[in-house]
């Protein structure tokens, strides 16, 4: 559950409920839909169009197009899985537009980053350099866990687009691997990797930031 | 044997619950002899919980202006 307060994204009763609602044309439910969604709208554009100002056009064109078909919605995935593959097919009309080519359609080589660094391991494979245990029982605990947060934000910020996108859909917005795959029209095994790549990037980011707090 | 090393690498796998079972077992036996990639797995898990209540940024209030105005027109 996120934090808006209004359950928007739970599919069954609650997604049929909240169709319902939209469909009354309850402007309430359409901006808590939005506040929820609307940065992983950005998030998906920007996989395909690489400028930030036009992933937030296309994002507003997807919202634009949820507005016009949602009497068409039949509810075979989830409200906002339906969302994101409009969010999806928006940007890939625009990179087409703009020749670019799909960031999904080859998987990048690894990178320095996407493991952790070997250099923390030794000859056999066991921790030369092994992690610390993330302490948090001290009094600035809450104030650490709200930082660790925005810590946490930029990283995903920063991370490779394909990886940003598939850590969003199955991390944040918590969407299955079949459906994340089925959004972005990848492989299961591409998947896995993206998905390890960035969240490997971003314990390390929280790592880093817990090693700054004790020296 | 399972390296410290493979265990990284097979994190994902492990906690998404796709790794083959002779695998699985294999990381269950190392996590039970290695406090150091049970620290790595346990900063795995909190990362994932952490994302799961990442707050959604705010929408550029002109953005959400005009996308509940085109709402209210249709």
């Amino acid at each position: 559950m996120r934090t808006t307060g209004l359950a928007v994204s739970e599919p069954g009763d609650d997604d049929a409920r909240l169709v319902e609602r939209l469909r009354a044309r309850d402007k309430a439910a359409f901006a808590a839909l939005i506040d929820q969604h609307h940065q992983t709208l950005v998030r998906l554009a920007l996989a395909y169009v690489h400028e930030e100002a036009t992933a937030e056009e296309v994002a507003q064109e997807a919202w634009a197009s949820v507005i016009k078909n949602l009497a068409g919605f039949e509810g075979r995935s989830s409200l906002k899985t339906w969302i994101f593959r409009i969010a999806v097919n928006a940007a890939k009309t625009r990179a087409a537009k703009e020749k670019r080519s799909t960031p999904f359609s080859a998987l990048a080589p690894e990178e320095p980053g996407d493991e952790v660094d070997p250099a923390r391991f030794n000859d056999s494979g066991m921790w030369s350099a092994p992690p610390a245990a993330w302490t948090a029982d001290d009094p600035e605990k809450r104030l650490l866990r709200a930082e660790a947060m925005e810590v946490l934000a930029r990283a995903l910020d920063e991370l490779p687009a394909a990886q940003r996108t598939v850590v969003t859909l199955r991390d944040v917005e918590g969407e299955d691997a079949p459906t994340v795959c089925n959004i972005l029209g990848i492989t299961e095994s591409n998947q896995r990797v993206l998905l390890h790549r960035g969240r490997t990037r971003l314990r390390r980011a929280l790592e880093e930031y817990a090693s700054e707090r004790s020296p | 044997m399972m390296r410290c090393q493979d265990v990284t690498h097979l994190a994902t796998d492990f906690l998404d619950g796709s790794l083959p079972w002779h695998r699985r077992a294999a990381f269950r036996m190392h996590l039970l002899m290695c406090r150091y990639c049970r620290t790595y797995l346990d900063q795995m898990r909190e990362t994932l919980r952490r994302l799961r209540r990442l707050p959604p940024e705010p929408v550029p209030p002109s953005t959400k202006e005009d996308l509940l105005r085109q709402f209210e027109q249709q």
